[in-house]
């Protein structure tokens, strides 16, 4: 691969040998690519900031063909998420669960342009002083729909019928809402308000969705736990601690 | 790994698990190990078996020690006034060769880290909260790293420790001594301005 410049989110770093370290970016022209920054974690690493969690930067990388591990050369930052870590606990953590989640949903050196364009946007609402557990739901819900994992929230999943308004009722073997003909379900059930909220996060730009969050998304949390855990077959580390610290925070 | 006779390849696949040592270098340790004169892989042995046992954790700040204490508690030539709370015991080694310190030490062994599944169950926190509510700190200096980890775990500590009366200071971030101010990137020369002192 030839040398190039591409803006990119820090999903993660490794430590590599003494001083250098392994950076998960996400980046916008090439999808998910692991490079070896060297020197990083020196005393007079260059990198400084930029490969801190969701830094937004702009790097260029390097590497041979066919080889895994690209190398990172100039890295500049273009927006620090570190600020956000400032804020409390609860938002560090925030940081640390977006960015496990959109590593979870990236594909190895797959361009995903809307996915790229909706972390770019949550992380932004999340350091202008969002708050973070509707961001989380934002970001959840719409890797999912950007994967074709969210069930429609106007047809039934059985029959394809519109769904009637009101509640929405889940049948998990249908992977979907079902219609009252299509019944009964095995749940969960989203309340009224819940869909509305719903409706208005599948509409809205993530920091108008935080500027004034709908009520009622608590039932969203299980809900989209339960499909990101199934299609990645595992569960995210870091949402536990998140949970924890943004409870201890709250109340 | 088949070209190396076994007892070889055991050594080599050991030094491999430590932090910051590849394949190479575990092989370069390990050819030097059998080169070297057999009194000093004696010592090297001994000193492995020997330190885990004679070791363990002080029962009041979490450093390596001897005995039961270590041998900054003991030391009555230091404040019970200030403490400074860090995240590994090698932290500590490392505020001790400034020689500026002359405070206790607290050590949390880690940072809150949600991808690592480390939440504050995980850290050493009440015995550092028990220590301020038994009364005499006047101010607890976070010596957390500089990184979004070491960020979240001094603000979680914060909002701890500051109902319960100490000062709660930060050490600063920015500049490393020697770097030039020109490449300094926003968030460094921000945290250095907000570390700013007066003359
Ligand atoms: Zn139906
Ligand atoms: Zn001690």
């Amino acid at each position: 691969m030839p040398p190039f410049t591409s803006d990119a989110l820090v999903l993660r770093t490794f430590k590599l040998g003494e001083t250098s370290k392994v950076v998960v970016l996400l980046t916008r022209d090439h999808g998910k690519l692991r490079a070896v920054a060297r020197g990083a974690r020196g005393p007079r690493s260059r990198y400084q900031s930029s490969l801190e969690t969701l830094s937004e930067v702009r790097v260029g990388l390097y590497g041979r063909q066919g080889a895994d591990l690209l190398r990172v050369g100039e890295c500049e930052l273009l927006r620090s998420a570190f600020p956000m870590a400032g804020r409390g606990p609860d938002a560090a953590a925030a940081l640390s669960y977006f960015a496990e989640l959109l590593d979870a949903f990236a594909q190895e050196a797959q361009t995903e342009d809307a996915v790229y364009r909706l972390a770019v946007a949550v992380t932004r609402a999340g350091e202008d002083g969002g708050a973070c557990t509707p961001l989380a739901r934002y970001l959840e819900a719409w890797l999912l729909r950007l994967h074709g994992l969210y069930p429609s929230i106007d047809r039934c999943a059985r029959c394809d019928g519109a769904l009637p308004g009101g509640r929405l009722v889940y049948h998990s073997l249908a992977h979907g809402f079902i219609c009252d003909g299509c019944s009964p379900a095995s749940g969960p059930i989203l309340s009224e308000v819940t869909r509305q909220g719903l409706r208005r996060l599948f509409k809205e730009a993530p920091a108008t969705f935080v500027a004034d969050a709908p009520p009622a998304l608590e039932s969203l949390e299980a809900f989209h736990r339960a499909l990101i855990e199934r299609h990645l077959e595992r569960e995210l580390r870091s949402l536990r601690v998140f949970r924890e610290l943004s409870r201890e925070v709250t109340g | 790994m088949q070209d190396y006779p076994a007892p070889l390849a055991a050594l080599v696949d050991e030094l491999r698990r430590l932090p910051g040592i590849g394949q190479k270098t575990a092989q370069r340790l390990a050819f030097h190990l059998m080169k070297a004169p057999e009194a000093e892989v004696q010592r090297l042995a001994q000193a492995l078996s020997g330190f885990r046992a004679a070791l363990r954790l002080c029962t009041v700040c979490n450093a390596v020690a001897e005995g039961e204490l270590c041998a900054c508690c003991t030391d009555p030539g230091r404040s019970d006034r200030t403490l400074c709370v860090v995240e590994e015991p090698l932290n500590l080694v490392v505020v001790e060769r400034t020689r500026d310190f002359k405070g206790r030490y607290h050590v949390l062994h880690g940072a809150l880290s949600p991808l690592s599944g480390i939440g504050p169950d995980e850290l050493r926190i009440d015995g550092l909260l028990e220590r301020v509510r038994a009364g005499g700190v006047e101010e607890v200096i976070l010596a957390t790293s500089p990184t979004v980890e070491g960020e979240a775990t001094a603000v979680y500590l914060a909002r701890l420790l500051k109902p319960l009366g100490p000062k709660v200071t930060r050490i600063a971030m920015g500049l490393p001594v020697g770097s030039d101010l020109d490449w300094a990137d926003e968030v460094t020369l921000a945290k250095a301005l907000e570390g700013r002192r007066e003359y």
